[in-house]
């Protein structure tokens, strides 16, 4: 039997933090989801979430309760809309704001989209991080994430041969 | 200081964000930064197909189920078989019911329509894999004179002229597959003002947008959405104050180019945005003349170009419509010499111009031609002492018809490609990235020198081309060659 909408639940954080949510909330990740049909009685328990920070969970919760009750995409969409996906890296206004959080944040939320299977706020993340490295150089993208050339120099005049063809005038 | 993102991501979900870029950040950014992501990228066949896609200047349509690695093939099988020149000859006779008068070939359609009979034709052209088929064949209600049309949205316009007492131009906007109305357009037919002088009219179909310049002395230029039925734009002769537009073309769905002649003897290209109504964005100025103007721009023409068809919807991929080269035709004549006329082939990348649209001041930019059109064009010389020429254009590849050589020619203007290696071992495409010289000091007043690199492709043809005069076309995966001088049309497509 569904169990009624107002059902709570009860998570637990890597760092002890506990949230008491709304079911239907809960169940825009589809690994609680998962979790939740799999257990048939009552559990007072928290379900420990030992991949996900109280942070990142407040940051994930409050994207979850805004999209409360948007359909859930099926395995059979899954394939189009991968493709309509790559067509665009368009991010709707809430998403948008939601989303301007410092880096760390960012990619704490992405990781935690992925171990909960919340595949629209994956995308949201990932097309966010598409957008930042969209037209910049080598250069501004190793500076944007803090990430060391370590090329050798063989490798880099290698790399620059095969890309010769390219380049720009 | 926090930990870089590198350590944080695994290398799975960077290839999912990798895989939202556009080729061009993918070969020019991502790939360059440091040894994982260059690893991730390497290792991925979605990602080095949608390199290969940057490469060659084309899109996926999104409507293929087949693997990435398979599609990366086929996109390298396509490229062999251009750069190679290997094709496939399909000889058919397309004008079964008499003379043909205007011709159309987009997107893999070869459309021709009789004036004398009022007919029209469609047929689907042959691939390696497909038979040509005819698809349409109507018996017109009205008297049409000329038509445009665009495959992807099943709409073809026809024009009409009405010869009363006020001289008009019609736009009929027909479903191409049955010629009745169409059903998204909200008007039937377009009404066009009064034509003053008919004696040259240009007509261009761009997604929603449709248009026509008339040029000459008292020239108009008008542009419609041909589905709301709306005029977007009216520019009457006093717009274009002392200049006589001859041709037009679009750049984009916001704004279009006019090629002019000057007051004094040279030419421009103007930019407009269909915001911008009657004040040029931007004017691009050609070269310069000598002082004594005794030779002028006598005439300016448009090569045709065929839409490029990118909602396609049966194709893996198809060509950007970034991705696009014009062709614009320059006679010079002296004022009292003899009938000598010098003719020049001007060629731009539509993306090379793109950022002019986007000026914003209140006041037009004006561009010397050294400031636009030594990096951003080509100018050649025509010869006509071997006989006709012309030169037809698809997104990047522009081909040329000369009469009296054995040779087929191709400019290919993506030089952000490898070319095939085999094709270049044999000398078929060479990479051309040194400047073209035009030397005519009693024409400009220095030489003009223009640098925008490109591909040639030279071929022998069969030997049976030898001696018909063809006209040659081109689309995404055919040469299309028409003879021009028979009464019937015969039409040959290479099927690469």
């Amino acid at each position: 039997m569904a169990a009624p909408a107002t059902q709570q639940i009860k998570i637990r954080c890597n760092d002890e933090k506990e949230f008491t949510v709304d079911r239907d909330v809960l169940e825009r990740s589809v690994l609680i989801k998962n979790m939740l049909e799999d257990v048939t009685e009552q559990q007072d328990a928290p379900i420990p979430l030992p991949n996900v920070s109280g942070p990142v969970m407040a940051k994930v919760l409050e994207y979850c309760t805004h999209h409360r009750g948007e359909p859930l995409p099926s395995a059979d969409t899954e394939q189009s809309q991968d493709e309509t996906r790559k067509r665009t890296t368009d991010i709707s206004e809430w998403d948008q704001k939601f989303i301007t959080v410092d880096q760390e944040m960012l990619f704490e939320i992405i990781l935690a989209a992925n171990y909960l299977d919340i595949k629209s706020l994956l995308d949201v993340g990932c097309k966010t991080v598409a957008n930042m490295i969209k037209g910049k150089t080598p250069e501004e993208i190793r500076k944007l994430f803090n990430i060391v050339n370590d090329f050798t120099p063989e490798e880099e005049a290698q790399i620059k041969k095969e890309n010769e063809w390219a380049e720009d005038r | 200081m926090s930990s870089s993102p590198l350590e944080i991501l695994p290398s799975e979900l960077w290839q999912w964000i990798f895989c939202l870029l556009p080729g061009r950040d993918l070969y020019h950014g991502a790939q360059l930064v440091c040894r994982s992501f260059h690893d991730i990228i390497k290792g991925s066949p979605e990602l080095q197909y949608l390199i290969a896609l940057f490469h060659e200047g084309m899109v996926d349509t999104g409507s293929s189920n087949l693997p990435f690695s398979d599609r990366f093939r086929l996109l390298h099988n396509r490229r062999a078989a251009w750069d190679n020149l290997n094709w496939e000859l399909f000889p058919k006779d397309i004008s079964p019911h008499g003379p043909r008068h205007a011709f159309g070939f987009v997107g893999g359609l070869f459309a021709a329509l009789s004036i004398s009979r009022n007919n029209f034709a469609v047929i689907r052209l042959p691939l390696k894999t497909s038979p040509s088929k005819q698809t349409v064949f109507a018996q017109l209600d009205i008297r049409f004179f000329d038509f445009l049309f665009d495959p992807t949205q099943d709409v073809v316009i026809l024009l009409a002229k009405d010869t009363g007492p006020e001289e008009r131009y019609f736009m009929h906007v027909r479903s191409l597959t049955d010629t009745k109305p169409h059903p998204g357009a909200h008007q039937p037919v377009l009404s066009m003002r009064e034509v003053l002088d008919s004696t040259s009219a240009v007509f261009q179909l761009d997604g929603d947008l449709v248009g026509c310049l008339q040029g000459g002395a008292t020239s108009h230029l008008e542009i419609w959405n041909w589905k709301s039925g709306q005029r977007l734009v009216e520019i009457e002769d006093d717009g274009f104050h002392h200049d006589v537009p001859h041709v037009f073309t679009f750049l984009d769905p916001n704004s279009y180019a006019v090629a002019c002649q000057l007051g004094q003897g040279s030419g421009c290209l103007r930019i407009f945005t269909l915001a911008s109504q009657s004040a040029p964005v931007a004017t691009l100025l050609f070269p310069e003349l000598v002082g004594d103007q005794k030779w002028y721009l006598s005439d300016i023409s448009l090569e045709p170009s065929a839409r490029i068809c990118y909602r396609l919807s049966d194709r893996v991929f198809t060509t950007s419509p970034d991705v696009r080269v014009h062709t614009i035709r320059l006679e010079y004549k002296h004022r009292e010499g003899p009938e000598e006329t010098l003719d020049f082939l001007m060629l731009f990348r539509n993306d090379g111009i793109l950022p002019f649209t986007t000026h914003s001041d209140e006041s037009e930019l004006i561009v010397p031609w050294d400031d636009w059109g030594p990096r951003n064009t080509r100018m050649i010389p025509i010869a006509f002492e071997e006989g006709w020429s012309s030169s037809n254009s698809y997104g990047s590849r522009v081909i040329l018809s000369d009469y009296g050589t054995h040779k087929l020619e191709i400019m290919d203007f993506n030089y952000h490609r490898p070319p095939d290696p085999l094709a270049m071992s044999k000398g078929f495409i060479r990479r051309h990235a040194e400047p073209s010289t035009i030397s005519r000091p009693q024409l400009f007043n220095k030489d003009v020198v223009t640098t925008l690199p490109f591909f040639r492709l030279v071929k022998e043809l069969p030997e049976d081309f030898w001696d018909r005069e063809m006209e040659y076309m081109i689309d995404e995966d055919r040469i299309l060659g028409k003879m021009t001088l028979t009464q019937e049309s015969w039409l040959y497509t290479l099927a690469l």
